[in-house]
């Protein structure tokens, strides 16, 4: 078996079509804050804001990644419910499953209609500190920049012959102080660009207590109708007896 | 002007190994067919985060920025949630291990550090089985292979940060990066 290396393509899961593109990401926030809290419910409920939900991601053009999410667990799922259901009830396996479901899925409604910076300012803007926002940022934008080094230092230690020798688990266990090679060169570079960046950051007023984000966030009357709705909605499940 | 915990250099040294856990996921892959292998580069990375930077928070926040990135980029096979949770609890168990054994330099606490590090992601999917009502012992018996797996990578991750570690000390990697501070 050989080294599997990935091609070199990083995006995020943005879906530009949906709707929800156009709230503030402080709603979307909301929104999957709420529905997190909606798994705890016992069946019945729990049907109920599924079908809601599912309306609302398949208005919202996310169904697809909707479905995406539910692909990648759909063995532990499967094996789950049948498990539950032989060794303790059907009751319990429906609720196992709809609950995991639920919970690896709320947050496509913020992360796959969010950008990173756009995310960042809503933090930013519900007092999480600038350089945090800032770090999220930067982060991304190093991102194909940190793969595309990992992959030199990767080619350059393969043609020294250094890695050769790890293709399973028992030789990973005897040489791993091999992969050195490719840590030590990989934080160096990281440390440079970090400098490099500090000073350009420095140079551009990144601490002055006068700076102003670029964009700002606004919380318009859709925001606030969609989260008094989704709240409403969310009380009313919990509450209802 | 108030004294930021973190001063510029180190916020962005912690954001660029953030950013290299989530590349090596990407751009790594060990012809290994076990689960939490990618490990290994991450727990190396996170012990050397918090060995460059000497302050407390800072594995906590290379944990939180790596898990952010890996949610975007929908890493991770149970949702964005539980990749942002999984990251920051590697980061938060990371940092406490140090805190208890002291010196990543020291193998052993390295080693012991990545296993730490390492094993709070598997406690993460665990409370995710928990918290779905799954009985336990399902939960349990369905990740023991998994839990090991964690344990050995999470141990091999932190004996590479150690390495990588004396390996940039003997370089004088640590007298640059003093006169950058």
């Amino acid at each position: 078996m050989k080294w599997k290396r990935r091609k070199l393509y990083i995006s995020t899961d943005l879906e530009e079509t949906s709707p929800l593109r156009k709230f503030d990401p402080r709603t979307k926030l909301f929104l999957s804050l709420c529905a997190s809290v909606v798994v705890m419910l016992p069946l019945q409920r729990l049907f109920i804001f599924l079908g809601l939900y599912i309306i609302f991601i398949i208005w919202a053009r996310l169904f697809s990644h909707f479905l995406k999410q539910m692909d990648k667990i759909k063995w532990i799922l499967i094996i789950l419910f049948l498990v539950d259901w032989l060794v303790v009830s059907l009751q319990l396996a429906a609720e196992v499953t709809l609950r995991l479901s639920v919970l690896t899925s709320v947050f496509t409604v913020l992360f796959a209609t969010t950008t990173p910076s756009e995310l960042g300012l809503a933090l930013e803007s519900l007092g999480f500190p600038y350089r945090f926002a800032f770090s999220i940022n930067l982060a991304f934008q190093s991102l194909g920049m940190l793969e595309q080094e990992w992959q030199a230092i990767w080619e350059a230690q393969k043609s020294r012959g250094v890695l050769f020798d790890i293709m399973n688990f028992r030789t990973l266990f005897t040489k791993v102080g091999d992969l050195v090679s490719l840590t030590v060169p990989a934080i160096v570079l990281a440390t440079k660009h970090a400098w490099v960046i500090t000073e350009s950051a420095t140079a551009r007023g990144f601490d002055s207590p006068m700076r102003k984000p670029f964009h700002q966030l606004s919380y318009s009357a859709c925001d606030w109708v969609v989260s008094i709705i989704s709240a409403g909605l969310v009380s009313m499940l919990i509450l209802w007896r | 002007m108030k004294k930021k915990y973190f001063s510029t250099f180190q916020l962005i040294i912690l954001t660029l190994f953030s950013a290299l856990i989530v590349a090596a996921k990407i751009a790594l892959r060990l012809p290994i067919q076990l689960p939490g292998h990618s490990g290994i580069f991450w727990m190396a990375i996170i012990i050397v985060a918090a060995r460059v930077v000497l302050k407390k928070g800072a594995a906590t926040f290379v944990g939180i920025v790596s898990g952010i990135m890996a949610a975007f980029l929908g890493l991770g096979d149970f949702g964005y949630l539980d990749t942002f949770i999984s990251y920051t609890a590697i980061g938060i168990g990371t940092e406490l291990a140090l805190l208890l054994l002291g010196n990543p330099e020291n193998l052993v606490v390295a080693t012991l550090a990545g296993i730490i590090g390492h094993f709070a992601k598997f406690l993460v999917k665990w409370a995710f089985g928990a918290i779905t009502g799954a009985p336990l012992g399902f939960v349990a018996l369905g990740l023991a292979k998994a839990m090991i797996s964690y344990i050995v990578f999470g141990g091999l991750g932190g004996l590479l940060g150690g390495l990588t570690l004396l390996a940039l000390k003997k370089a004088g990697f640590f007298a640059y990066l003093a006169e950058k501070k």
